[in-house]
C-alpha cells in the first residue's frame, strides 16, 4: 500500500471522514482536531518508523493529506540517506 | 381620585426583578468582599498586590519567598487548592492569574508564574518529583487545562496551551499546544484559526 | 466496608433522594454515598438505580444554563468525578465512570485569541455499557458507543466505535471486539 493510501485509511478508519480532498486542510474543514492531529502524529511515528521533531510539527507539513504524505516522503528519503 | 396601586402581576413583576438583580447585582459583589478577605486571610504569610480573592478553601505555606501579583482569583470547590512554598524557596506568581479548584502549586526550589495564566482544575505543578530539584518557569498567558502535571525543570513558553491530562517533561515553546503523556508540542498553527481558536 | 449508618437502618433512597433534591428528575432507589456537590441553572436528570459512590472524593455534576445531564438507569459513577454540562452530557444505562473523571461538553476557554470568550460546545455522548477507567477526560465532541471502554488516565474527544477499548495519552486502540 502506498504512503498516501496507508494514511488515507487511517484518517477514514479513525476520524471517521469519508469525503476530504487530498488538498483540504484538516484545520479549516474540521476534519482533525488537536487530540487527533497527536494521534496522527503517533500513528506516522509507529508506522512508518521515522522521529518527529516538535518543530516539525507545523501546518506546513501536516495541514493536507498531500503535505502529510510529502512530509513523510522527504523524511524517509532523509533517514534512507543517512 | 386615588393613584391607581399597581396591580398584583405588576408587583410581581417588580419584587422578581429585585431579587433578579439582588441575585445578579449583590451576591456576586458580596462574595467578592468575602473572597478578597478570605485571602488576604489565607495568605497572611505571603508578600501579597491587591485584590486576592479566594472563593474557596486554600491551604497556603509560605516558609521561603512567595510573592503573589495583583487580582489573583482562586475559585472553590470539590477540593481545596494547594500553594505551598517550602524554606529557602522561591514563588512567583503574576497578576490576573486565576486557579480553578484543586490546583496544587509546590515550590521546593523557584517556581515562576507569569501574568494572565489559567489553571484548569487538579493542575499540579510541582520542582520537584522525589528524584531532581529543578525551577518551572510558566510565562504569561499560559493556559494549563485539567489535570495536566508539570514536572520539574519545564518552561511554558508565553501564550501556550498545555492541553488537559497531559503530563510535561519538557520545555513547551512558546505559541504551542503541549498534549499527551509524555506531552510533545506542535504549533498552535496547526488547530486553531487566528484569533478565533478552533 | 463502611456501610452508612443510614442505610443500615433503611432510610439509603430517601437521605439520597434528599441529596439529590436538585435534580429535575431522579428514578427509583438512587444511592449516593458521601456528597454530590450540585450546581448550574441547567436540569438534571437520573435514572432509576444510579449509584453515586462518593466516599472517597466528592462528586461534581454542574448543568449550567441551558444545559442539560441526563444520566440513565443502573449508572454508577465513582468519586472525584466531575460532569459539566453546557448544551448535553449524557450517560447511557448500566456504564460505569471510575474515579476522578472529567467530563465535559465546552472547553471553556479558546486555544487562541481572547480567552474569555466561550467557544461553542459539542454535546458529549456515553451510549450503553460503556466502561471508562479513572482519571480519563472526555472533551467536547467523545462519543462513546456502546459497550467501548476506556482505559484509565485516557483523553478522548472523538467517537469511539461499539466494542472497542482505547487507551493512552494520544488515545491509541489497545483491542477491538471480535464481529461477530
Amino acid at each position: 500500500m502506498s504512503t498516501r493510501d496507508t494514511l488515507r485509511t487511517f484518517i477514514v478508519d479513525t476520524f471517521f471522514v469519508d469525503d476530504f480532498a487530498d488538498d483540504d486542510s484538516f484545520l479549516r474543514k474540521g476534519l482533525i482536531d488537536s487530540t487527533g492531529m497527536m494521534e496522527l502524529v503517533a500513528f506516522i511515528e509507529t508506522e512508518f518508523h521515522l522521529k518527529l521533531d516538535d518543530k516539525e510539527l507545523v501546518p506546513e507539513n501536516l495541514d493536507s493529506l498531500s503535505r502529510v504524505v510529502a512530509f513523510v516522503d522527504r523524511k524517509q528519503s532523509l533517514a534512507k540517506a543517512s | 381620585m386615588k393613584p391607581a396601586l399597581p396591580s398584583r402581576d405588576e408587583t410581581l413583576q417588580m419584587a422578581r426583578a429585585g431579587l433578579q438583580m439582588v441575585r445578579t447585582e449583590v451576591f456576586p459583589r458580596a462574595e467578592r468582599v468575602v473572597a478578597v478577605a478570605r485571602a488576604r486571610w489565607l495568605f497572611r504569610g505571603f508578600r501579597m498586590g491587591r485584590d486576592v480573592a479566594a472563593y474557596g478553601p486554600v491551604a497556603a505555606r509560605n516558609d521561603g519567598h512567595a510573592e503573589l501579583g495583583d487580582k489573583l482569583t482562586f475559585l472553590g470547590g470539590m477540593l481545596p487548592t494547594s500553594v505551598v512554598c517550602y524554606e529557602h524557596a522561591r514563588l512567583l506568581v503574576g497578576s490576573e492569574t486565576q486557579f480553578n479548584y484543586g490546583v496544587s502549586v509546590e515550590a521546593w526550589e523557584s517556581v515562576q508564574i507569569g501574568d494572565r495564566c489559567m489553571f484548569a482544575s487538579y493542575v499540579r505543578v510541582s520542582d520537584r518529583d522525589g528524584q531532581r530539584i529543578a525551577p518551572i518557569i510558566i510565562e504569561d498567558d499560559v493556559w494549563v487545562a485539567h489535570g495536566a502535571i508539570l514536572l520539574p525543570g519545564v518552561r511554558i513558553g508565553a501564550r501556550s496551551v498545555v492541553s488537559a491530562g497531559s503530563i510535561v517533561s519538557q520545555d513547551v515553546p512558546p505559541d504551542s499546544l503541549a498534549m499527551g503523556n509524555p506531552a510533545r508540542s506542535m504549533s498552535l498553527d496547526l488547530v486553531a484559526r487566528d484569533a478565533t481558536g478552533t | 466496608m463502611r456501610v452508612p449508618l443510614m442505610m443500615m437502618l433503611g432510610l439509603g433512597p430517601t437521605v439520597a433522594r434528599l441529596k439529590l433534591r436538585r435534580c429535575e428528575a431522579v428514578g427509583a432507589t438512587p444511592t449516593v454515598w458521601g456528597r454530590v456537590w450540585i450546581h448550574g441553572e441547567g436540569e438534571i436528570q437520573v435514572g432509576d438505580r444510579v449509584v453515586f459512590d462518593a466516599r472517597m472524593a466528592p462528586i461534581e455534576l454542574h448543568a449550567q444554563r441551558g444545559g442539560r445531564i441526563v444520566i440513565e438507569d443502573d449508572v454508577t459513577i465513582e468519586g472525584g468525578s466531575s460532569i459539566e454540562a453546557q448544551s448535553c452530557v449524557t450517560l447511557g444505562a448500566r456504564s460505569r465512570l471510575g474515579m476522578w473523571c472529567k467530563l465535559m461538553d465546552n472547553m471553556y476557554h479558546p486555544v487562541r485569541g481572547n480567552r474569555h470568550e466561550r467557544p461553542q460546545s459539542v454535546p458529549l455522548v456515553v451510549e450503553e455499557g460503556v466502561t471508562v477507567g479513572s482519571r480519563s477526560i472526555l472533551l467536547p465532541g467523545a462519543h462513546l458507543q456502546k459497550g467501548a471502554s476506556v482505559a484509565s488516565g485516557t483523553v478522548i474527544s472523538r467517537r469511539i466505535p461499539p466494542g472497542v477499548t482505547v487507551g493512552g495519552s494520544p488515545a491509541r486502540v489497545l483491542r477491538r471486539e471480535v464481529t461477530r
